[in-house]
């Protein structure tokens, strides 16, 4: 199991992990103080059941699988936050003038906004998010391209307007 | 790249944790360290307080025993 041994080693895992699991746990919950709980809930875990890891992208990869797990789970069951709103685009450091097109975003379902954020943002080939994931590298590629044609079609329909 | 994927990577990109978020889950994982840490001295005390009651009660025996014996 791995062993965290000092308060520095935590503020590390936190300021090196934190803002990447909170994208992602954003992505699947669109609220930012349930993203908030369930990177907390991620650490938590890591701290209690991590195994050992053969590297940081080991690490890494463990760590997006159990926050995405966490936030699936919280959304499941979720009774007391409703979806995205202003107060929490501010929050989240998103400026006004991107409130338009962010809600686009996160109105999009969760299983295309988490493949394409670790396909564009975090780095990650098809395989990688496959194996991440646990789905098939051409389910991957299939939420590629849908993800990409969802968004694709919204900018079309507001350059026409 | 199309426009509208360096869009979404602007805009995911741009989501940060809010710093009060990231002190408070720092300050919550240590307390979590250090409960976990005072549990297990705990038990590490309480299981070597068993220990030396029950060889304590060994050595009673064996002496009670040998006592008999010499009697006999």
């Amino acid at each position: 199991m791995a062993q965290i041994k000092s308060e520095e080693e935590i503020n590390g895992l936190v300021n090196n992990y934190g803002p990447m699991i909170f994208r992602i746990c954003y992505c699947i919950l669109c609220n930012s103080e349930d993203a908030k709980d369930a990177v907390q809930e991620t650490f938590l875990k890591y701290l209690t059941k991590a195994p050992e890891f053969n590297g940081e992208e080991h690490r890494k990869a463990w760590l997006i699988k159990v926050s995405s797990n966490i936030s699936k789970n919280m959304l499941m069951f979720r009774l007391r936050r409703e979806a995205a709103n202003l107060e929490d685009f501010a929050d989240i450091g998103i400026s006004e003038k991107d409130y338009d097109d962010f809600e686009f975003i996160m109105s999009l379902p969760a299983k295309h906004k988490i493949v394409m954020t670790l396909y564009y943002v975090e780095g990650y080939t098809s395989k990688e998010i496959a194996e991440i994931m646990n789905i098939s590298e051409e389910a991957v590629r299939k939420r590629l391209e849908k993800g990409r044609k969802m968004i694709k079609k919204e900018i079309e329909t507001e350059e026409m307007l | 790249m199309d426009h509208e994927i360096k869009e979404y990577i602007r805009l995911i990109g741009s989501i940060s944790l809010p710093e009060s978020a990231r002190k408070s889950i720092t300050e919550h994982l240590i307390q979590h360290k250090n409960r976990v840490a005072k549990e297990i001295t705990g038990k590490h005390i309480a299981a070597a307080s068993a220990v030396a009651v029950l060889a304590f009660g060994a050595i009673l025996a064996a002496r009670g025993a040998k006592n008999n014996i010499n009697a006999a």
